[in-house]
């Protein structure tokens, strides 16, 4: 019985169950469906060519042996196979080759392998995380039949492209607009096409990367704060009340017009990488607490708040997680080849952050992939929402890459790359991760030159537009910032020649080339008077 | 009766008598959250219109009373339905229910204060009706002084309700259907309680009818809401209500007939003659509400007829059958009997291999090796519960989540919707999986009681079963190799061989080579192991195409029905070539020389009867034996005289004189090889079997040990001589060479079968007292005494003679060594005799023994 069938007989309670039920784990069961189904999955992998590269002869018969014998991994490790889609190597058949961007790869783009039973796995957690958008408490939600749905994400072969095709088997849904008009367009048109349908029909669920909604939001602001009621006249009847009516809402309380004027939407639901500091201006903006999710590529959607939006809680039968703290994590930035301790689920403490560690189940490509994204556990229990499971809250990537709104990831490599192709006489650098005013991420390049003969500040405009040209250049989704979300995600400063030595010798410790801890960056602008 | 009469009595009791049955349903039937919340709704309206009846009869204490009873259900009614809709859009709030109880609390209070009504009475009039008088009945009350407040609580409450409701399917939350019909129900209620507030209206039921119309709203609202029980519960309950409307209404006109020709009511007749004859009517009437009842009963129950005689069919079958399949098959027949499935399956708890077996299939096309795990979460469950479980429950638990993809494949491709579990004292013994029902509806509740029940009662005779099949096997099986045993494969020979008809079975006989030297060399554990490990590549390779047996000592049978000679010869072939390699994989060389000999014989080709089968496959086997072992023969005609002739002596070889001439030939070629050591086996000998009279030990052992002391050096005709006869200090690698003597002889004697016996004593040559000698380490007594003797004897002349890198030392100081060495590498006793012995003379030494000098 699909979800469609179950709704129409309004098998509440086995919806709830079917979709949410894990909520209701201890975390002893959830640790046990994680080793038994990982347990398969080694069944699986020792099987193929894949398999026996990382297993050699002896398959791991335990989950501590696996964990003893199988080293972290990266995509690199993976390489060779997956980037020729080499099928016959993998543990199952894969059913879909999802892409990403490489950030500071070897190659341009990574792609993942996704078999029958993954796909159908991302199916149903998907749908749990669209009945919790529309939840408020336990057991209670409101999604329907033929809800309005924005869906402002990219399509094929990006992993976001999966659920308009997959999820029409188990839910009706009105995407605006229609999945196949959506894909042969470009992000803007999708947009603007997307919110003209919904002034129309109405939405009723909103997906997208915190980022593009709040630049959907902006637009959504400026647009139609600045024409006014003009724009009615070429308007649908149904969407120039709907129009008026907002209109007239914002007037009586003396502000701009906002989505939530237009809409009142049943769930929202974000992910990224700015989600944290993003949230509470979109549900200002929305008039609905958004539902944050976790996902990518390579693990898939792993993890959803919950009714409370109280942190992320990770589906159990998704991935195997691991999880390496900040200790060891700073241990292996000092010393590449130092193999990082992990910890699982049951062995976390509050409080601390983990870059997360996971093996695909189901027969996917990737045994202990190091994700690079680092999660802070906010509680190992929810006493008040009686769920037994641990919380956690996305912090960011890992240092050594600066995430731009979800869109690029800007790693060592790729800014050795720019410089280098820029043919800026850089001697030193460092860059960090920041937000502007409007809590947009950006990167700032720090950096230390030969022979200044301009005015740094002078300098410092020229060389940015001038490292902007090559950033652009070397990752293709550094342009989409700018033209898709009007960010600039570069800013530089010119440091004195020597200065970052100088730190090093004053403070005794080496400065990191990407995120230097934040009371680094401080010293060293107060000893050159930036500060 | 006037209309308005009618009215004043008959929607009271009509309501009431509609809202007793429902709770009787109700209360029969299974109750979840919905139907319990329903039933303190009912509750509420039963006080309500109970109370209305009997303020309307005037029953003692009086109607005041009543009526404050009425008021009471009256404001219980609004705050439980408030509750009822809460649960029905699931969104029950603390706050609004507390504050509900608050001001129903202080209502309750100021209605027996008398604040609400003060005063309330029965008006009795007579009235003309076509001429006659009849009493008319009316209702007075006074409303007292807080009724405005007390009500307005009623109504704020009401309202409260039906906002609820339609906020909730505003916002869509569940079950708006269901809610919508309250929310029409409950306005219906609000109009009539409206009415009380106006007494010309209020004296007449119209507040009991608009809430029976609002409980019947209900009743529908749970009914949409997927109440499958429900349905059932109701259509019985209103078959019943409808005869029982039907017989009141004959019983009613029974007695109004009676009052027209005897006039009960008129005053001139006595009460008594009027209970009288309304007694007798009732008694008329009485059989017949049995009987309708009765009816009723039979109809509804006519479904259930089926299962309950396959229940009852079940519970008597099975109490007197031990076989498992039987059970399996009354179990499935009272299964297909009462719920007609397509398929059944039944599995069974395999304990030694922690998991459940696929053991019946009610199909005889559709069978299935799959097998459950224990790791299996449904496994961990079935322990947990004792209820059935359907594949959506299965699909939807989060605790199946760990289920893996095969194994939910598994059960898809057996279509398996229902799996019950057998239980006996708690521990699941079973399985029953049922696949989806023919008319492909699906398993209701009492679909899965039933099955629950089975599922228990199976338990027991599952394990009766079991305990009786594993007594039976115990006795038929060998404890040691656990193939069957003697016994059972001469029955089942017997059995096997009638039961051919057109085709063939042929009989494998196997014995294994060198088994008793095996056993002698390694000893009665090791012998066994060896057994173990034998009886387990036949279980392997012969599986399920025969029968194989231990049929005694190293002596093993393999019935092979419908074989033929040529098929049984390639599976004899395999276990024999299975043999032969996994002895050869032991790293120890002295183990790898246990093989097998077999013989075949076919019936009816080769033999006419199972007694000349078995013979013939026996004298095969001797064939097998007479041309060299670790082969297998088929049986030929003309055999059984040739093994007569041939037959293999089986005794002991000790004395005869073509095998002490191949004891002297090799000693000659040892000595040949080694001159330093020339004539040393002869010493050897001399010392040793010396040494072995002195212990009184008999003729046979000191014969054995004389032979053997004559080859313990056999082995090293395979050393090079360069390493033999080198006269620098040998390597390392030349001694572990050297070493590989004892090995090596034991390859060569193992190839002259009448020499075997001699094997354990070669082999222990260089056993020490302490352990640490070669090959095998072994202690104490755990070296056998000939052994023992030998290795003194042999380290006594090896240390007297001259070797290529010393020359011999005299027979004082070699003794001396010995008695140093006595406890670690020699047997303390056995030096204290050697010692007297060549102290005595006893012992005819070279260099001769001068007691403290060298000669």
């Amino acid at each position: 019985m699909n979800l469609d069938k179950m709704l129409k007989e309004k098998l509440y309670d086995d919806i709830w169950q079917e979709y949410c039920g894990f909520l209701d784990l201890s975390l002893q069961e959830y640790m046990d469906i994680q080793h038994r189904l990982m347990l398969e999955q080694i069944d699986i992998y020792a099987g193929c060519e894949l398999g026996k590269r990382i297993f050699g002869k002896h398959k791991p018969v335990s989950i501590d042996q696996f964990r003893r014998s199988v080293p972290l991994s990266t995509y690199g490790d993976y390489a060779e196979l997956l980037l020729q889609k080499s099928d016959w190597a993998l543990p199952s058949k894969p059913l879909l080759w999802i892409k990403t961007t490489w950030e500071g790869g070897d190659k341009p783009e990574k792609w993942a392998p996704y078999t029958e039973s993954m796909v159908e796995c991302h199916k149903g957690t998907f749908i749990t995380c669209m009945i919790l958008a529309t939840s408020s408490r336990r057991g209670e939600f409101s999604l329907d039949i033929n809800e309005k749905f924005l869906y402002g994400m990219a399509p094929l072969p990006y992993l976001t492209g999966i659920v308009p095709h997959i999820i029409s088997e188990e839910l009706t849904v009105d995407f605006l607009p229609t999945v196949k008009e959506a894909e042969s367009m470009s992000f803007g048109e999708r947009n603007k096409m997307g919110m003209k349908l919904g002034l129309e029909k109405g939405i009723d669920l909103f997906f997208g990367l915190s980022s593009v909604i709040m630049y959907i939001t902006r637009s959504f602001s400026e647009k139609n704060n600045s024409g006014g009621l003009s724009n009615l006249i070429k308007m649908s009847p149904k969407a120039a009340s709907r129009l008026t009516a907002a209109w007239i809402k914002s007037r009586k309380e003396k502000r701009s017009m906002l989505p939530k004027d237009l809409w009142q939407l049943k769930g929202l639901i974000c992910a990224g990488t700015d989600s944290k500091t993003l949230k509470d201006k979109i549900e200002e903006s929305w008039g609905i607490k958004p539902l944050e999710i976790f996902g990518g590529t390579e693990p898939t959607c792993i993890a959803s708040e919950t009714w409370a939006r109280d942190g992320l809680v990770f589906f159990p039968d998704v991935c195997f997680y691991e999880f390496i703290p900040m200790v060891e994590l700073e241990r292996s930035f000092q010393n590449p080849d130092y193999e990082p301790h992990s910890y699982l689920m049951d062995e976390l403490r509050e409080g601390e952050e983990y870059e997360l560690v996971i093996s695909n189940l189901k027969g996917g490509a990737f045994l202990r992939y190091r994700t690079g994204d680092l999660f802070r556990c906010l509680m190992m229990k929810n006493n008040g929402e009686g769920i037994r499971l641990p919380h956690f809250q996305y912090v960011d990537r890992c240092p050594d890459v600066i995430d731009i709104s979800g869109f690029t990831r800007i790693s060592e490599k790729t800014i050795k790359k720019a410089i280098r192709l820029s043919g800026v006489k850089v001697t030193n650098w460092f860059a960090v991760k920041d937000f502007d005013d409007e809590d947009r991420a950006y990167f700032h390049l720090y950096l230390e030159m030969n022979n200044m003969e301009i005015s740094p500040v002078v300098a410092e405009e020229v060389i940015k537009d001038h490292l902007s040209v090559y950033f652009r250049y070397v990752d293709a989704d550094y342009k989409d910032l700018k033209k898709l979300l009007g960010i600039d995600p570069l800013m530089v400063t010119i440091l004195p020649s020597g200065t970052i030595d100088r730190f090093t010798l004053t403070a005794k410790r080496k400065l990191r080339k990407m995120n230097p801890s934040h009371y680094d960056v401080i010293e060293m602008l107060r000893m050159i008077g930036l500060k | 009766m006037p209309v308005t009469q009618l009215v004043f009595f008959g929607v009271p009791t009509m309501a009431l008598v509609s809202y007793c049955l429902l709770m009787l349903c109700l209360v029969v039937s299974e109750k979840d959250r919905y139907i319990r919340v329903f039933m303190a709704v009912l509750s509420a309206l039963i006080v309500w219109t109970a109370s209305a009846v009997l303020l309307r009869i005037d029953l003692y204490p009086g109607t005041l009373f009543w009526n404050r009873v009425m008021v009471t259900g009256m404001f219980f009614v609004p705050v439980v339905i408030y509750y009822f809709v809460s649960v029905l859009a699931n969104q029950v709030k603390k706050m609004p229910l507390l504050l509900m109880s608050t001001a129903l609390a202080f209502a309750l209070a100021a209605n027996y204060g008398g604040f609400v009504v003060e005063d309330a009475r029965i008006i009795t009039t007579d009235v003309l009706i076509n001429g006659q008088s009849r009493p008319y009945y009316e209702f007075a009350y006074e409303l007292g002084s807080l009724i405005i407040p007390v009500y307005l609580f009623f109504f704020v409450t009401i309202i409260a309700i039906i906002f609820k409701a339609i906020t909730s399917m505003k916002s869509r939350v569940k079950a708006e259907g269901s809610v919508k019909l309250v929310a029409v129900g409950t306005t219906i209620m609000f109009i009539g309680v409206l009415m009380n507030l106006l007494p010309a209206l209020g004296r007449y039921p119209f507040d009991i009818f608009a809430t029976f119309i609002n409980a019947m709203m209900m009743v529908i609202a749970i009914y949409k809401y997927r109440m499958l029980e429900l349905r059932f519960v109701l259509t019985r309950g209103i078959a019943f209500a409808g005869i029982t409307a039907v017989l009141a209404t004959l019983f009613l006109n029974g007695v109004v007939w009676i009052d027209r020709h005897i006039d009960l009511f008129s005053s001139e007749r006595s009460t008594t003659v009027t209970v009288l004859m309304i007694l007798l009517a009732a008694a008329v009437f009485q059989p017949l509400f049995r009987l309708a009842h009765k009816l009723v009963n039979m109809i509804f129950q006519k479904a259930d007829y089926s299962r309950r005689k396959a229940l009852r069919n079940f519970s008597l079958t099975i109490s007197g059958i031990l076989s498992l399949d039987n059970i399996c098959e009354s179990l499935a027949e009272a299964i297909q009997s009462a719920i007609h499935t397509r398929r059944i399956y039944v599995m069974i708890n395999n304990e030694d291999k922690k998991c459940f077996d696929m053991f019946y299939s009610s199909s005889k096309i559709f069978k299935s090796d799959f097998t459950m795990d224990y790791s299996n979460p449904l496994y961990s469950w079935f322990s947990e519960n004792d209820n059935s479980l359907t594949s959506r429950t299965i699909n939807a638990k989060p605790r199946f989540k760990s289920m893996w993809r095969s194994e939910r494949k598994s059960l898809d491709e057996l279509d398996i919707e229902v799996i019950v579990p057998v239980k006996s004292n708690g521990k699941l013994t079973g399985l029953i999986l049922l696949s989806s029902k023919e008319d492909n509806k699906p398993y209701i509740a009492d679909d899965l009681d039933l099955l629950t029940y089975l599922g228990t009662s199976a338990g027991v005779a599952f394990d009766n079963a079991r305990l009786y099949a594993a007594a039976k096997l115990e006795a038929n099986t060998d404890s040691l190799t656990n193939l069957y045993n003697h016994r059972y494969f001469l029955r089942i020979l017997d059995e096997e061989v009638k039961k051919v008809r057109s085709g063939e079975i042929s009989l494998l006989m196997m014995d294994l080579d060198y088994f008793k030297l095996y056993n002698d060399l390694y000893g009665h554990f090791d012998g066994d192991c060896a057994l173990e490990n034998i009886a387990e590549i036949i279980r392997r390779i012969v599986g399920n195409r025969g029968i194989a047996a231990r049929y005694g000592g190293e002596e093993f049978t393999v019935l092979l029905p419908g074989h033929n000679a040529q098929q049984a010869y390639d599976i004899a072939e395999q276990i024999r070539i299975e043999i032969q390699s996994s002895f050869m994989e032991f790293s120890d060389q002295t183990k790898q020389f246990l093989t097998a000999s077999i013989g075949i014989c076919s019936y009816p080709f080769g033999a006419p009867t199972s007694d000349e089968l078995l013979k013939r496959a026996d004298f095969a086997m001797y064939k097998a034996k007479n041309n060299g072992k670790n082969q297998t023969v088929i049986y030929a005609n003309n055999q059984e005289e040739e093994n007569a002739a041939n037959k293999v002596p089986s005794g002991e070889f000790l004395n005869e004189p073509e095998y002490v001439a191949t004891i002297y030939a090799l000693t000659a070629a040892i000595d040949a090889k080694d001159k330093y050591t020339f004539g040393h086996s002869q010493r050897v000998a001399n010392y040793a079997v010396t040494l072995a009279e002195s212990l009184n030990l008999d003729p046979s052992h000191l014969m054995i040990l004389k032979e053997a002391a004559l080859l313990h050096d056999i082995g090293k005709i395979g050393i090079p001589e360069h390493v033999l006869n080198k006269q620098q200090r040998l390597t390392e690698e030349e001694i572990n060479l050297i070493h590989k003597h004892v090995e090596m002889s034991i390859t060569i004697v193992k190839h002259l079968p009448s020499l075997s016996y001699v094997l354990p004593v070669v082999l222990g040559h260089h056993e020490r007292w302490d352990g640490k000698g070669y090959p095998r380490g072994l202690s104490g007594e755990n070296t056998p005494i000939l052994a023992r003797c030998l290795a003194i004897a042999d380290a006594f002349d090896a240390m007297t003679s001259d070797r290529p890198y010393s020359k011999g030392r005299s027979a004082y100081v070699a003794l001396q060594e010995i008695e140093r060495n006595a406890g670690t590498q020699f047997d303390p006793e056995l030096v204290v005799i050697f010692s007297k012995l060549l102290k005595n003379k006893n012992i005819q030494t070279s260099p001769t023994f001068h007691g403290t000098q060298v000669s």
